[in-house]
């Protein structure tokens, strides 16, 4: 089988697009990003990155758009789409964790530790199968609140008792009078890739790999 | 909706082919059908019900959580076909019933399945396939492969490959070991910083660690795979598959396949080689297979099994302008007066095996 001449790898905007850009650059590879483009083409090494929303990255690279993404491994996992997950890097990883008001603590170790289900905890969260197979697996029982953006408000406003969300450094919690109680996972970033196209390209990709690694 | 167009609803998954895409799967299923006659397979049609019970030890939880189940009148569990191989399979078993038979079984299948790719709605999806079933096999793997490969070049599919690997391969190297089903998903998943993790902290020989670290990413031709620094028993338990595979270059399929030891199956009952095969342009493969004798095992028969399913809409993607489809006939004009002897004209040519197009006046 011929392979082809570009691959083309969907990255996710925003923070973690710059983050891989440095990285990247540092290896030889170049990703620029100019103003209202969608993607960017580096012809000397024949890669064609496309500029997506995080979310959106599995998608890209299921469906055959993008033979590899850049994607969190929380990202993935809710995608839950079949890939091949061809490396880690070693930035943009952090924790997956339940947060709440420290005085709701207690509902979730009586629930969680003592398993004295007197009162059903509600969760909110934009993670919600890490969330539901997450308590599925202890099984405690919990109803799950999709939210797609501020989560922390869910607290707040009594729409739930409790959040699952990523926290790096936890200021947005303080700011909101929110604790951690819980560290339930880690994230990290990876490079996947649909295993189809990997077969017709793997020459390739594997270099792309090696780059990454080198 | 609006209310008028309400009756018209249609549940999502479903996929009605109109017209050209109607005739394109017509005219592949035609093509591939007659072929596999060819080589003397018997058509079997699996039932479109089974069940569930039955078949929940052959499922992975995605796939049975993918699956369309319904309770029938009688408080059953009812599975609507996910996957014809399954069926077939289960079909044959029920005819052999307890005879002890060195029966060989030969069979082509095609039809729809309903099964939810990923996390979205179920989807139809067509399959057509062959299986080869009987007590013992001599050279019936290398007979599909000749199959498979000789009926995608029959049908023109452009710039595709054969994936190989096999899987009793990691089961000899694993057969002990605890984290056996861990291993071989990061096998599967290509994912080396997992399985270098997971290789380390396993309770396995030196020997057998390098074996599954050098092997594991392997995609190459026949010296390749013998230039690679296998320990002697790793090199004894890829004797099969090097076997076979340097059986088929031998035969001239070489450029047309590849050994690829991250191919594994993410069901149980396979038991020996695995294989897919990728084209240019489909984002899925378009055929899947391998050897499958722990499914006959467990539905009661001491048999060894292999086989294929195309998958159409992967096909499709990659023949629909390749293939030729003959869809208009010669035109004949039917006239307004003298239209019944038109007709008798147009009959005689189509009997005659003609095919024409009747234009009104």
């Amino acid at each position: 089988m011929e392979e082809k001449k570009i691959i083309t790898i969907a990255v996710p905007k925003g923070r973690l697009q710059e983050q891989i850009a440095e990285y990247l650059a540092v290896r030889g590879v170049t990703i620029k990003e100019e103003s209202r483009k969608l993607d960017y083409y580096d012809e000397k090494n024949g890669y064609r990155f496309l500029f997506v929303k995080n979310s959106d990255v599995p998608v890209y690279v299921n469906y055959g758009v993008a033979d590899l993404g850049f994607s969190g491994s929380d990202v993935v996992y809710e995608g839950d789409f079949e890939f091949l997950h061809l490396a880690r890097l070693p930035f943009g990883g952090t924790k997956i964790c339940v947060a709440g008001y420290e005085k709701d603590r207690p509902l979730f170790e009586q629930n969680g530790l003592e398993r004295n289900f007197i009162k059903p905890i509600k969760i909110a969260t934009k993670f919600t199968r890490f969330t539901n197979h997450y308590f599925e697996e202890r099984g405690i029982p919990v109803q799950i609140i999709k939210l797609t953006g501020s989560v922390e408000l869910a607290p707040i406003l009594g729409l739930a008792h409790f959040i699952v969300d990523l926290v790096e450094t936890g200021s947005t919690l303080r700011e909101n009078n929110l604790a951690v109680i819980e560290e339930i996972g880690r994230t990290h970033v990876k490079l996947i890739a649909n295993p189809s196209l990997y077969r017709q390209n793997y020459r390739k990709i594997d270099d792309f790999v090696s780059k990454l690694q080198g | 909706m609006k209310k008028k167009n309400l009756f018209l609803h249609t549940p999502p998954g479903t996929k009605p082919l109109y017209m050209e895409e109607a005739l394109l799967r017509n005219t592949i299923e035609r093509k591939l059908c007659s072929y596999f006659e060819r080589w003397s397979y018997q058509p079997v049609e699996p039932p479109m019900i089974d069940y569930f019970d039955i078949y929940t030890p052959f499922l992975t939880e995605r796939q049975q959580k993918g699956s369309i189940r319904f309770v029938d009148r009688d408080g059953n569990l009812v599975l609507l076909r996910n996957d014809i191989t399954l069926f077939a399979a289960k079909a044959l078993a029920v005819r052999m019933g307890s005879r002890s038979s060195d029966e060989k079984f030969k069979y082509y299948y095609c039809g729809q399945i309903m099964r939810s790719r990923e996390k979205d709605a179920p989807e139809e999806y067509y399959q057509i396939g062959c299986e080869i079933v009987s007590k013992q096999f001599t050279h019936e793997e290398f007979e599909i492969l000749c199959l498979l490969l000789e009926s995608a070049k029959y049908l023109g599919v452009p710039d595709f490959r054969l994936h190989i690997g096999d899987i009793s391969f990691y089961n000899a190297l694993l057969k002990d070991c605890s984290e056996r089903t861990e291993i071989l998903t990061a096998i599967r998943k290509c994912d080396l910083p997992l399985l270098h993790e997971l290789v380390n902290n396993a309770e396995l020989s030196d020997e057998i660690k390098n074996d599954l670290l050098l092997s594991a990413h392997f995609i190459g031709n026949t010296n390749e795979l013998k230039a690679l620094k296998l320990s002697s028993s790793g090199k004894k338990a890829l004797e099969p598959l090097l076997h076979l595979v340097s059986s088929l270059e031998k035969a001239g399929y070489g450029d047309y396949m590849t050994i690829d030891l991250s191919e594994l199956p993410d069901l149980d009952y396979y038991n020996g080689i695995v294989f897919n095969v990728y084209a240019a342009g489909a984002e899925m493969p378009l055929v899947s297979g391998g050897r499958y004798d722990l499914l006959f095992k467990e539905l009661g028969q001491e048999k060894s099994a292999v086989g294929f399913s195309y998958w159409l809409y992967p096909l499709e993607k990659v023949l629909h302008d390749k293939l030729e489809l003959d869809n208009c006939g010669e035109n004949v004009k039917i006239s307004k007066s003298n239209f019944v002897d038109d007709f008798q004209k147009a009959i005689k040519e189509i009997t005659a095996g003609k095919k024409v197009q009747l234009n009104y006046e």
